[in-house]
This record gives structure tokens, sequence and C-alpha cells, in this order.
């Protein structure tokens, strides 16, 4: 340990200017790596071992502060190789204080996000001019407010400090003055040969600039073209439905409305740019539903475990070809021309007859949805069906496409045909990374090198970027102008809730740039386009419009289309093929890579395995039994001559002969954090919509150390989430527990929470909100592993019954704020105590750091700062919540009901000499929630929400025979399905 | 003193006061095995230097390269306290409870009992400070007038402790000094070297003998000891509430509290065994730590360890009556789970490497004896890590379930702990008399006393 | 007359019963200030020298109420100076100040004596005439002393060493003060 740690001084002073320029000159921090690299020799490793078995793991904690000194670093790497010294901390935009800014008071921006080409609408809270807090905007039509863990957590991608900052060309920095003159050579070029060889890869957008910017270029190099690439966006969807509607649409569906949802391996209420959305409309109709409505039952086939899938009253795993002998039954039932009902098994058959029952019940309130990922042909049966049960126009309705460039022949593979056949003379990539994200497109990854002129513009020096000469830095979308729809179709405009933190351009400007305008203005473009929109009036619907956060106006009308009668599909394969099923999907944390480098994101638990900083191949456990496999063991897929290494994660509930991988890891190059862990699942995937394939699997050599949050996930006959039936809706009271101990006089409010089992998805978009809002610490891999992790809440996930397919429960645990606090009762300096109004304090400043608390806590809630888990670089402080204190080595920490929020509100009150609204108090969890499971309030008002539900009859206390009375319950969660309550 | 009850004398009779004086306050004033003594304290010293590296690493780094994690958030640090103060109980319960009881062969060990008692508590004391996460604050654990203008808070188990393992270490300081005078004044009077007369007639205290003061010395002496024992008690009884006092199942029990001082006198006497039989043979004290006492410690290990294998029943019915499903989880867990070795380590080492004990030529071989005492000294180490981490890493919430291994620290600090211990046990060895020369003296002068009633001509052999 | 510069006489027996006897005798003989010294406590000396004093034994009394109540006080004025709630359990929590309660009394019963008992008994004191006799060092090995203090009203420097020479001692010195 102690010659480790000497090998870390000794490496963390040595940065002279020589080298650095040298690092930066190679564009990868190679001179950081080879540091450790040195730890890592096997030599010193084995030495280590034998001398010291447990202090190997040591190494791991300094490698973990490694990164963070590495955080650092790259910020004074970028004052040495770029031109100005733009840390984070000097970010305020002006240099008098503007009498609007008040110092410590915080501003809010309405704007968006975007993700997938979609905006997700949010506000920005901003303090000094930083961002310190980003939620969903409470008023949008589309999202009410909700958010997911990608929109909590885009606030440290723009703090990443390893952002590209300023251009470069071949990796040397560059001014952009450099980039305009040689843009401008290049537009030379573009013009004579009138676009010829010209092409631009982005995602698909929903922008109106962008496209107005598209057209413009279109019409400069007319034969320019432009292709898209989205790895995490299925693309079948939009064809099918082209197909069934002879012109392409966008579906869209109203949860909401829905009494009976059946849904063929649709992840309706994963991560996505829908499931804001989705989830909220499908919260209406679950936990206590508005009257007049009932729930709606919901039943899924899949064949990996999904929220969705999770939450489905009826849940039915089965290997890809079986979804397809559903769908042929579905189409049969519902007599499809020349569809014939195949041969199902017996729980298969059981499930479509619930489904089909229920679907039958209720004609125009019934939904059947196909995943996207599926072929076509049955997505246009699932059309068929919903029309034939008039649901269509009830719960699913077309409109015009959203997204452009809509699926067409502008694809990835035309791309790399024609670079194949030479007929690519300047590719501009932008905001994607193709050369990570699609490999094997690109038969050789040399393959970009032929092509004469390569320009990237992201956000990272990624994989794409070290393969183009120039790499072009894009603004974070919260530093730049921009506009788009939202899911829903509603238009947004974009505005900067801080000026670029560095030499950064925004999309728009690029785009202005290769159409030959010189150094254009932020804002130019965007208003370019609003202006021609709203034509005369423009500046007060422009002020409105960035005021509201969106545009007014209703932006989409439903399409009267009919669909085509699909055609009989193929035959199922009969399964004689030995091979497995790998199916790929987006991972829930880092997306298709593009979060990969960010630290928070990587210690999100997985929703469902609660895994962290990796992706493991997921297996079903029969298939692990059959072949012997645990948690942790390497092995190897291979799809055709493609093959692939990673840890297999046993997956209860996971169709037995589908292996589920899991893109963003792998990576080469784009951060040290998004280097830290995991396979690369594109390596082996036969193109960029390729979803489904078959292939083998064999063990290999090696265990890998796989982060987990939660190592026991079957609830063993324990009634921690309780469940209640139509039968038995209410859940028996306990008789009043009698206490030895006097009541304390009840304060002027009593805050209490509850959250409801039966809406929660288990998203993690209140654990994201609450790191971000309370400065929790990321405290590294190595620390997850040792059960260390810092989380106030966590979102505890169970399971019981077969493993083959279990019936899986969420459960979030914050703080219970008992009123009789085992935790207090054991701090010897007063360092836990009980507040008037209710809430289990905790005092930083008094903690010495005994753990009792810890010890005592039932519920284990509370958390401990082992180290010094501070986050000192720029960009860690500069995200940091001002209101809540940052804590140091040594000191317990937990959840605090957000008692920051709670005392802004007071203060606010108080000012007003006005006592304090109804349910006025929102904590960062519940703003968050999609599904608005968690409700906070005060107990000494009857009327206020959280007293509602506690009479509820599902309301209970978790550990309720302990006594300790909680202030925060559940809600029980309704058990549709026809077994009995476990 | 009252007489002893056992009708064989405990010492040889045949010995004189002069002997006795000169055989013990000889041990420090020309010291007989000094090369074995230096060894020992080499070994022992380097341990200590490894303490302190330890704790310079653990205060600069903090108690994250332990083993810790949520919800295994204590571990070695404190139940290697409870391990050391239990041992240190022993020293107590001899030099007080006999004295009170007027079990003459005490006189023979409750010196060097009483200096382990001192070292096992200073050991104990020092693992709460560095378990803490901020330990310079350790002070704020103390009521004062706080800038903060808060006051410790006394509902609190480990408020408790503090005041309890202070009470006694101040106590139990006080006890041996006050026994130790007289004899310092024995060496004083037997030292010729200048620096010795000082060093001896400084402690002393100018102590004289006199009839008067012996009354009084007499009357503190007892008073001190009829105090000791209750204190005794009511410290391991706290330790355990640390336990008791919190919801986690396998903690919450009422047994708690007479469970742990069992096993705390029980781990006491071994050790206080092991250093007798040690001792002894070093200083060839034969004639006055004899096979009698071996014998009799003997048999208390036996009845203590019984006693103690009586909670581990206990236990078990207790879990089983009660029929609290977690309670029950806990027990499974202990015997059956993960740490299952530490379980059944505590019975194979309490309790089945006690039973040879019932038969007498095994209490009375010193071999046999050490190797028991050192069995049970490790059984009583693995009941108390069996007692705190099985019932941590599997408490309530299947979710919060953790496993807990100890790292290099842990274990660097476990065994700094020991040298701690026997560094200045051996200094002290090396300079005060290991045994009670003066109760060695009465015990002898009663004997005879007995004897002169039996024979009067014994009497007259006696002296010299 | 006993010349002042004397502290008393000394006479070395060479077992307690020796001492007891020559200590009788000295008390028939009417000698009031008597010492004796001896390698350990013998206890028959107390009632022949008539020695009586309980205040060690009232220290111990004192002292425990004192840290009795001492620590009652202390943790009920420390509740009541910063009264908060402490995880629902009453401000005045005897059942839990009991243990500290009677830890400190223990202490202060333990401590009070001890001192008390040093002081009573004039020590620490490292110099005393006794010191300078000859044969007294063997008064902590195996000797046993008859002490006739010099300030006793029938002290008479040859009487009292001619009297005492008469308890067939093993030596009789006097003892310069």
């Amino acid at each position: 340990m102690i010659q480790a740690d000497d090998i870390m001084r000794s490496a963390a002073p040595r940065f002279d200017l020589a080298q650095a320029r040298a690092v930066a000159s190679n564009g990868s921090l190679q001179f950081w790596t080879s540091i450790e690299d040195l730890i890592d020799q096997d030599g010193f490793r084995t030495w280590l071992a034998a001398e010291f078995p447990s202090a190997a793991p040591l190494l791991d904690d300094s490698s973990r502060r490694q990164v963070l000194k590495l955080m650092g670093a790259s910020l004074l790497l970028a004052g040495l190789t770029g031109c100005q010294d733009e840390a984070a901390n000097h970010a305020l935009p002006y240099v008098n204080q503007p009498d609007y800014a008040v110092p410590g008071v915080p501003r809010h921006y309405a704007t968006a996000l975007t993700f997938e080409g979609y905006v997700q609408p949010i506000i920005a809270k901003t303090i000094a001019g930083r961002p310190i807090k980003l939620d969903g905007h409470p008023d949008h039509p589309a999202t009410r407010g909700g958010s997911d863990a990608f929109m909590q957590a885009a606030l440290f991608g723009l703090y990443d400090p390893e952002r590209s900052k300023s251009p470069t060309y071949d990796g040397i920095p560059v001014t952009w003055g450099a980039v305009d003159q040689t843009l401008a050579t290049l537009r030379e070029r573009w013009r004579n040969r009138r676009g010829e060889g010209l092409r631009i890869l982005t995602g698909p957008t929903t922008s109106p600039t962008m496209i107005r910017q598209m057209q413009a270029l279109a019409a400069l190099y007319p034969q320019m073209r432009w292709h898209r690439h989205a790895p995490a966006m299925p693309q079948q969807q939009q064809a099918a439905l082209a197909q069934a509607f002879g012109r392409p649409v966008t579906q869209h569906l109203r949860l909401d409305r829905c009494a009976a949802i059946v849904s063929i391996d649709d992840d309706l209420l994963g991560p996505g740019p829908h499931q804001v959305m989705q989830a909220r409309a499908w919260s209406t109709r679950r936990g206590e539903p508005t009257p007049g409505q009932g729930r709606s039952s919901l039943y899924v086939a899949e064949a990996v475990p999904s929220l969705t899938g999770t939450v489905a009253s009826s849940r039915l795993p089965c290997d890809p070809p079986r979804l397809g002998a559903l769908i042929q039954a579905l189409g049969a039932t519902f007599s499809l021309a020349g569809w014939t009902a195949p041969d199902l098994s017996e729980a298969e058959s059981h499930w479509i007859d619930r489904a089909v029952s229920d679907l039958r019940q209720f004609p125009g309130q019934a939904l059947l949805t196909v995943g996207p990922h599926l072929a076509p042909s049955w997505q246009k049966a699932a059309f068929a069906i919903n029309e034939a049960l008039g649901n269509a126009g009830e719960t699913i309705w077309y409109s015009e496409p959203l997204l452009v460039p809509p699926s067409d022949t502008e694809t990835l593979d035309a791309l790399a045909n024609d670079i194949e056949a030479g007929a690519v003379d300047t590719l501009i990539v932008i905001d994607c990374d193709p050369s990570y994200t699609a490999p094997t497109v690109f038969d050789d990854a040399a393959m970009l090198d032929r092509i004469p002129h390569r320009l990237h513009a992201g956000q990272h020096a990624d994989e794409t970027a070290t393969r183009s000469q120039w790499h072009l830095p894009l603004s974070h979308s919260l530093e730049g102008w921009s506009d788009g729809r939202a899911v829903d179709g509603t238009y947004s405009i974009i505005q900067p809730a801080i000026s670029p933190l560095y030499a950064t351009r925004s999309l728009h400007q690029l785009l202005d740039m290769l159409a030959g305008q010189q150094d254009p203005a932020n804002d130019a473009a965007v208003r370019a386009t609003w202006r021609e929109r709203f034509g005369d009036n423009f500046d007060n619907r422009w002020t409105d419009a960035l005021h509201r956060g969106w545009v007014e106006g209703k932006s989409l009308q439903p399409l009267a289309l009919k669909a085509k009668s699909p055609p009989v599909p193929l035959a199922l394969d009969a399964g004689e093929d030995q091979s497995l099923h790998i199916v790929f999907r987006p991972d829930p944390t880092v997306w298709d890579g593009r979060f990969a480098n960010i630290a928070w994101l990587q210690e999100l638990p997985k929703p469902i395995s609660k895994l962290t900083w990796d992706n493991a191949i997921a297996v079903s456990p029969a298939l692990a039994g059959a072949r012997a496999l645990s948690n942790g063991d390497m092995i190897e897929v291979e799809i055709g001559d493609r093959k692939l290494q990673g840890p297999v994660w046993i997956m209860p509930g996971q169709a037995a002969n589908t292996v589920a991988l899991a893109f963003g890891y792998g990576r080469r190059n784009g951060g040290e954090i998004a280097k830290s862990g995991g396979y690369d699942a594109y390596a082996i995937r036969a193109g960029d919509d390729v979803w489904q394939a078959r292939g083998t699997l064999a063990r290999v050599e090696g265990q890998y150390q796989l982060a987990t949050t939660q190592q026991h996930h079957r609830m063993d006959g324990f009634d921690f989430v309780r469940e209640v039936t139509a039968a038995h809706p209410t859940i028996p009271k306990p008789k009043d527990a009698a206490t030895l101990y006097p009541e304390w006089p009840p304060g002027d409010h009593a805050w209490a929470m509850a959250i409801d089992l039966d809406r929660c998805i288990g998203c993690n978009a209140c654990i994201a909100a609450c790191n971000v809002e309370n400065n929790v610490p990321v405290v590294g891999k190595d620390q997850v592993v040792r059960g260390r992790e810092m989380l106030w809440l966590r979102v505890d996930r169970y399971y019981t019954g077969d493993l083959g397919n279990p019936r899986s429960f969420f459960q979030p645990v914050p703080c219970m704020h008992c009123e009789k606090a085992p935790c207090e009762m054991g701090c010897p300096v007063h360092a836990t105590v009980h507040s008037p109004d209710g809430i289990n304090q905790m005092v930083y400043n008094r903690c010495i750091g005994t753990r009792t608390c810890s010890s005592y806590c039932p519920y284990k809630v509370r958390r401990f700062n082992w180290y010094d888990y501070r986050d000192t670089t720029d960009a860690g402080q500069a995200a940091k919540n001002p209101d809540v204190s940052v804590r140091s080595r040594g000191v317990m920490e937990k959840c605090t009901y957000c008692t920051q929020r709670i005392q802004a509100a007071r203060v606010e009150a108080d000012k007003n000499n006005q006592p304090l609204r109804r349910d006025e108090i929102v904590t960062a969890c519940q703003q968050a929630c999609p599904t608005q499971a968690i409700t906070f309030g005060d107990l000494n008002d009857s009327g206020s929400a959280v007293s509602k539900l506690r009479r509820s009859g599902r309301h209970y206390a978790l550990l309720e025979d302990l006594g300790t009375r909680p202030r925060t319950t559940y809600l029980a969660r309704w058990n549709d399905s026809d077994g009995d309550v476990s | 003193m009252t007489a002893s009850s056992d009708a064989r004398p405990i010492l040889p009779p045949d010995q004189s006061y002069g002997d006795v004086t000169d055989q013990l306050a000889g041990i420090p004033l020309n010291f007989p095995t000094r090369r074995r003594w230096l060894i020992a304290l080499g070994l022992s010293s380097l341990l200590l230097g490894l303490l302190f590296v330890s704790a310079i690493v653990l205060f600069s780094t903090g108690v994250g390269i332990w083993g810790l994690n949520i919800p295994v958030n204590w571990a070695f640090a404190i139940h290697n306290y409870v391990w050391w103060l239990g041992i240190g109980h022993a020293g107590t319960l001899i030099s007080a409870l006999l004295l009170l009881l007027g079990r003459d062969w005490r006189n023979s060990l409750n010196r060097f009992a009483e200096t382990m008692t001192l070292f096992a508590v200073m050991c104990a004391g020092i693992y709460p400070i560095l378990h803490l996460g901020r330990p310079w604050f350790v002070y704020w654990m103390f009521p004062y007038p706080a800038t903060m203008q808060v006051w410790p808070q006394f509902r609190s188990p480990l408020e408790w402790d503090i005041w309890a393992v202070l009470t006694y270490l101040t106590v139990s300081v006080v006890f041996w000094y006050i026994g130790l005078v007289p004899d310092l004044a024995a060496a004083r009077d037997r030292a010729r070297r200048r620096r010795w007369q000082v060093f001896f007639g400084v402690l002393a205290l100018g102590w004289r003998g006199s009839a008067m003061h012996w009354m009084r010395w007499n009357q503190a002496y007892r008073l001190l000891a009829a105090l000791a024992v209750p204190l005794v008690v009511s410290v391991h009884s706290e330790v355990s509430l640390l336990f008791a006092a919190g919801t986690i199942p396998g903690w919450h029990s009422t047994i708690f509290p007479p469970y742990f001082v069992l096993g705390a006198a029980f781990s006491g006497f071994a050790v206080v065994s092991m250093i007798a039989i040690v001792l002894r043979s070093l200083f060839r004290l034969h004639n006055l730590v004899t096979d009698d006492h071996l014998d009799v410690l003997g048999k208390v290990l036996l009845a203590t360890g019984l006693m103690t294998a009586y909670g581990y029943v206990f236990e078990i019915f207790d879990t089983l009556y009660s029929g609290n499903v977690h309670e029950l989880q806990t027990l499974t867990d202990r015997v059956t789970g993960q740490y299952g070795w530490s379980y059944w380590g505590a019975i194979v080492f309490n309790f089945l490497a006690l039973q040879p004990l019932w038969w007498k030529t095994v209490r009375r071989s010193p071999w046999a004896l050490f190797a028991i005492s050192t069995s049970v000294v490790i059984g009583m180490w693995l009941e108390r890590y069996m007692i705190l981490v099985t019932s941590l890493y599997r408490d309530f919430l299947v979710s919060s379930w953790g496993e807990y291994h100890a790292t290099f620290w842990d274990w660097a600090i476990f065994a700094g702990t020991i040298g701690l211990f026997f560094v200045p046990f051996l200094l002290l060895i090396r300079l005060l008399p290991v045994i009670s020369i003066f109760e060695t003296k009465e015990v002898l002068y009663e004997e005879q006393q007995q004897a002169t009633l039996a024979s009067p001509a014994e009497v007259a052999h006696g002296r010299a | 007359m006993a010349g002042p510069e004397l502290y008393g006489a000394l006479a070395q027996f060479e077992t307690p019963e020796a001492l007891i006897a020559a200590a009788k005798a000295a008390r028939q003989k009417g000698y009031r200030r008597l010492d004796a010294f001896t390698p350990f406590p013998v206890h028959q000396l107390n009632s022949i020298l008539r020695l009586h004093d309980r205040r060690v034994l009232w220290l111990g009394l004192i002292g425990g109420c004192f840290g009795f109540f001492a620590a009652l006080a202390m943790q009920i004025f420390t509740n009541y100076d910063y009264p908060i709630n402490v995880g629902g359990r009453p401000l005045y929590a005897l059942s839990a100040f009991a243990v500290v309660a009677f830890e400190l009394t223990v202490l202060f019963a333990a401590l009070f004596p001890a001192f008390g008992m040093l002081a009573l008994n004039g020590l620490p004191r490292l110099n005393h005439p006794l010191f300078a006799a000859a044969a007294f060092p063997l008064a902590s090995r195996n000797r046993f002393f008859l002490c006739v203090l010099a300030d006793d009203a029938r002290f008479d420097e040859k009487d009292t060493v001619f009297f005492l020479k008469g308890l067939a001692p093993v030596s009789v010195e006097l003892v310069p003060s």
C-alpha cells in the first residue's frame, strides 16, 4: 500500500509543460494512463497481493482518486492546450453584476434538452450563472414536469471536464480561425463539385432550424447527401408504418385512455425519449385511479425483463421467435386475412386467452403494441388489429412524421457502400460516433480513413473524432440556442442556461459555417427560423415562447388513415436450430454510450440488475444452470465470425434461450470514465438497425468483478412489498402499537411521505434527482463493490416465485424519518436528532462518525463518508447545489426530505407573512417522478395529499412491528394477475 | 484477613518471610531472565510499531481502509474492543471478588492479574477512538460548555461506555497502586543501588507499615474491592447494551448483559492462567504459583466456560421462543451462513476444548491448561466476531444485506494492540514485584498460625 | 526526661506473636503513644493498640453520594439546557441516566477513600525519622517492630529502653527525630 501511494505521489506532481503539451498533442491522456499502467503492472500487483493480500484492493482506492485527479488534470490541460482558460468556475457570463442577478437567488430558465432528436422540456435552475438543477417543465403538455435519469444527469454532461474544449486538427488544438480558413477552401471545393461526394451524418432531428439549414445546404450543394444514424433507435416501426399507410407517419399512444394494454416486447415505460410521457399517461390509470376509470391491466410478453414487464399484471417471458408466434396467434384470433394460429405452449395460450379477453372487453379502450425493433410484418398486424378493435384514433393515432430525416434510403449502410465505392469526398459527422456505434457497418475501421476530408463535430474526442482530421467541439444543449419538438409534437425553443464554458459552437452555428457564414451568432439561426414562422408579431411570440418554454398552438393533427391489411408473416423457424437468440438493447443508464463519461450515470444502479459501472451479458437462470455459469464468469458470445467477451449476469425472468447485450460500454475513447468498464456490444452487431441475431455462447477463462448495489433480490417470504387484490382491496390495519414513551408535543407541521408502489416503474429518475439536488458524491466502482455507494434514495428490487418467470417489485427506500428513531437514540453527541416538524435530522458538522445510528437503523438508509469523497475539481464544484452542505470525510449522511427546500419555503412564507400553502413543498424525488408515485406533505393538514393517501386502504409502513413509526410509508401494489397475492 | 477455608495450605509452609521477600523483591532488583525478556520486549515493540504506522495511515486516510461498509459498519474495532475489555475483567474479579471471599490462593495471582487488566483496558480503550470517522473530535463526547452549545446525548450506549470504561480504568489503576504501595516499600528497603532506591522510594510514598496505616489501608483496599466487583459487572453489561439497545436481530435480547459479563470473565481467566504459567516458569515461582493454583484456575475456567455455553443455549431458545422471523433468519445465518465458521469456532474453542478440564491431572498440567486457555481466548474472539458481524451483515431488509471482509489494516491494528498490551506489561514485570509480597507473607502467617494449632513444633521450624 | 531530639525507642522482634506480646506489655506498663511496624497487616494489633478510625469508610460513603448526585445533576441539566427530541424518547430519561449515575457513584466512592487513606496516613512522606533506624528496613521484610514514641508521657530514655529490653527483642535502639 505504502509503495502504491508513493507511486501515486511521485506520479501526480510530475507534470511539466513539455510533457503536458506532448500529451495534448496526441489527443489522449496517455501520460496519465501510463501511470495507471505502472500501477497495473502484473509484477507490482502480484507482489502486493503476495505481501498484503487485503492491501491489493486499496490500489483501486488510489486509482479511483486517480480518476478524480484526471478530471482535474484534464481541466488543467485545457488551460495549456486551448487558447483561452475556461475553467467552469469562470463561467459567469458578465463582468459587472447586472442588477437582475442577485447573488444566491436562483434564476429559472424554461428551456429544453435534446435526446434522440426530440426535445425534453426542462426548467433549468441557475445560481450565479451556473445551472445546478434541471427538472421537467411542470406545465409542458407532454411531460407535465416528469424527468428521467438522463435529463437529471445532463447537468454533469455540461460540466464534464473531459469535453472537447477547442477545435483540433489531427489532435492538435487549433483556433476557430483556422477552422474558418479550412472551411472556406472546402466550401469552394463543394461548390465546384456541386456537393458531389459531400456527406453529412447526423442523428434524426425534429429541429426546424436544423431542417431549414440542411435545406439551405442542399440548395448550395445539390449533390450533397444527408445520412441518418441512430444506433439506439429502432427503425422497423417507421418502415412498417410507411408500408402500412403508404406514407411516413409517426405513431402516438394514449396510455391514459387504455383499460387494457397488450405489449409484445414493447418497453412502453422503459428508458428512451417516450418514457416520461408514456409513464405519466400510464400512471393515471394506476394506484388510486381517477373515478370513472378502472385500473388499466397490462399484459407483457418479452424476451428480456423490462420496466414494463416488471409492473405488468401478467408477464410472459418468451424467446424472440415465440413473440412472433404470439402475434400470429393474435392475428388469427382477430381473423387477419390468411393468418393461421400456430401451436402455442400451455403458458402462451393461457396468456393469449387473458390478453384477448381483455382486448375484446374494452373495444376502443385497449391497445396492442409491438416492440419497435420487431419485424415490420408483426408491426403491421398490430396496426390492423388495433384498427379492428376500434382502438385506432382512440388509444393510438397517427400524425405527420416528427423525425427528419425519416427512415429511408439515406442509411448508414448506404453511406458505407459509397465510401467503399470511393464516392465520398467529404464526410461531416455531427453529434454521433459511428466508428464506435457501428464498427461492423464499415467493414474495417480504417475504411473511414480513405475519405479525403473528414470532419467530426461532437462534445467529446470520441472514436470517430480520432478517425477524423478535424474535430470541432459542439456546445452542450444548455449552452446554445436551438429548437425542436417534444414527443407529442409540441415545439420548443431552446435557450441557453449558461454561456459556453469552452471554445465551442452550437450545431446551428456549425451548419451556418458550412453554408459560408463567418462566426455566426449563437442565436442567429434559431431567430431566423422563428422570425419566418412567427411572421409579424415575432417579438411577442418569441418572448412568450421563451417564457413559456414551448410554442403555443396545437402542433399535430391526427391523420385519418386506414391500415393496409398485413401480408401473411414468414413461417416461424421451428427452433431445431440449437443456437441462442442474442438481443441488443440500449443501456438504461448510459443509453447508446453518449452518457458513458458521466460518472453519476455510471454509478446509477441499472433498474433491474442494480449493476453499476459496467454492462453485463444477461442470461436466463435456465441457461446459466445448463452452462454452469454464475454471476461474473467471463463468457464469449459469438455471432457469425464476430466475438466479444464479457461477464455473465443471471437475470431472473429472462427468456430461456435469450442472451441480452447492452450498448454503451467498452469505449476506446471519449473520456477516462467512459473507457473505464464493460464490453462493446456494437462490435458484434451486424448493422445499426439490428436488434436480434442467432449466436452461441461459451465460457472462457476468468472472473470479472461486477459492482452491484443490491446482492439479494429474492424477497424470501418477507412482506416488504405488499399487495392488494380486487378480492382483498385493503391491508389489515395493525392494532395501534403501544409505546412506553411519551408523545412529544406536535410541531406546526408533520412532514411525511407516501410512496405508491403501484405507480413506481423503477425508472431511477428519483435517485438521479436526489443525487443532483443533495450533492451526493460518486464513489467509484471499487467502493460500490465494497458496499459503500452513497445513494440517499435507493430503489430496492425484489422478486418472488419461480426464477424463470418471477413476479418483480420495485420499492423506493429513502429515510423513513421514524418518529421513534432508533438511530437518534444511539448517537452520543446529538448529531442526529428530531426536528419539531418531524424530520430525522443529520447534523453533519456535529457528527464524529461513531456509525451507531447506521448500526441501529433497521432500514439501512444511512450512508457514511468512508473516505473524503468530495469532488474537488472545478467542474465538480460548479455543479454543486449551494443550499446543501458538502459532507466531509468521516461523516454520516442520509435523506433529509430535502430540508433545504422546506426551509426555503418557510422563509418565503415568513417573508410574505403567510402560512405555507397546502402541498407547496415538493421534494426532489417527488418532483422528478414521471408517474407521481411519491407524495410529500404535512400530516397536520388532513386535506394534504399525503394525509389522504395515508387514509387509503393500501397504506402500510415498512417493518411496522418494530414500532419505529415511520413517516415514510407505502401504498401496496395492486395484484391484477390471476395468481394469488404473494 | 479471613482464614483460608480449604484445609490444605495453598503455599508450601516451609518458607520464611525473608526468603519470599528477597525472592520477589529480587526479581526487579536483579532481573533473572534478561535475554528472554529482551526478545519478548523486542517482538512486542515491533507490534507496537505496527500499531503506530496503522494508526497514522488510518487517521490520514479514513476508516475506509478497513473492510467496513453499509450494513456492516462496525466490525474489528468494536469487536476487539469488547474482547480486550472482557479479558481485563478477570484481573479485577480475581483480586477484588476473591479478596472479599477470602480466597488466599488469589494472593499469588492478583498482582499480575491486575497489571494485565490495566493494559487490556488500555487496548480496549483506544479502539472506540480509532474507529471514529473523525477521531480528532472524540472530546465532543464529554460534557463541556461547547461553542456549539450542544451537550452529549446521555441516552446513547456509546456515551455510557465512555463513562464506564474511564471509571473502570481509573478505579483499576487506583486499586492496583494502593495494593502495590507496601511492596514498593519492601523493594525500596531491599534496593542497594541508588537509582533503584530513589525509584522505589518515590513510588512507595514513604510507606512504613505502621499499624495505624495498615488499618486504614485495609479499610480502603477492601472498600475498593467491594466497589470493583459491581463495577466490572456494570461495565460489561453496558458494553453489551451497545448491541442490545439496537433493534437489530441477534442483538436485541435481554440475555446480553449476563452473557457478556460471563464471557468476559471466561476469557479473562484464560489469559490469567496463561500469564501465570509463563511467569512461574520464567521466574521459577513454583513455590508461590503452585499446581494447586493451576488446579483452581482450571476449575474457575471450566465453571465460567459452562456458564458462557449456557448463554449460547439460551440465545437459541430465546430466538425459537420469540418466533420472530428476522431473529430466526439471523440464527440460521449464524449457524449455516457465510460466517458460520465464527459460530462453530466459538463452540469448538470455547466449549469442546474446555471439557478435558474435568480431569484433575489436566488442570494441574501447565501445558494442558495453557493450551486450553489459548483456545478459550481464540474462541471468545470468534464469539465476539460472530455476535457483531453475523447480526449486521444480514439485518431486516433483504435488499441491504451485505458482506464483511477484514482488510490488511484491520488485522494490522489488532496485532498492534497486542503489542500495546505486552510492551508496558513486560516493562512492569521488569520494574515491579510481579507477585504481591506482603500478601504472600500474610498467607504464610495464617497458614503457620493454623499449623501452630496443629503442632507447635512446626512454628519454630517455620522461622529463620 | 524526654529529649526533644528523640523520636522514640524502637524494639525489633522476630515474630508477630512476640510483637503482640510486647505491645500488650507496653500497654500494661502504661505507655500510650505506641506504634507498631510490620511487613504485613497484623490485625490483633488494632485492638491492643486501641487503634480506631472509621473516617476512610465515611469518605467512601460521601464520595458515593457525591458521584451519584453529581451525575444525575449533570445529565438532567444538560437535557434541560438543550431540550431536543431524540428518537421520541423522554427528555429526562432516568432509566438511561441511571447508568452514568452508577459509574460516577463508584468512581468517587473509590477515589475519596483511596486518597483519603493516604492523606490520613500523612502520605506521601518520603522522609521519616524511623528510616534512620538501622534495623528499620527489615520492617518491610521479616521483622516486627514496636516503637514507644518520645512524646509519650511516661517516656524516659533509660527506663523505656530498659523496659523494652525486658521483652526479649532482637534489638532495641533510640531513634533520633
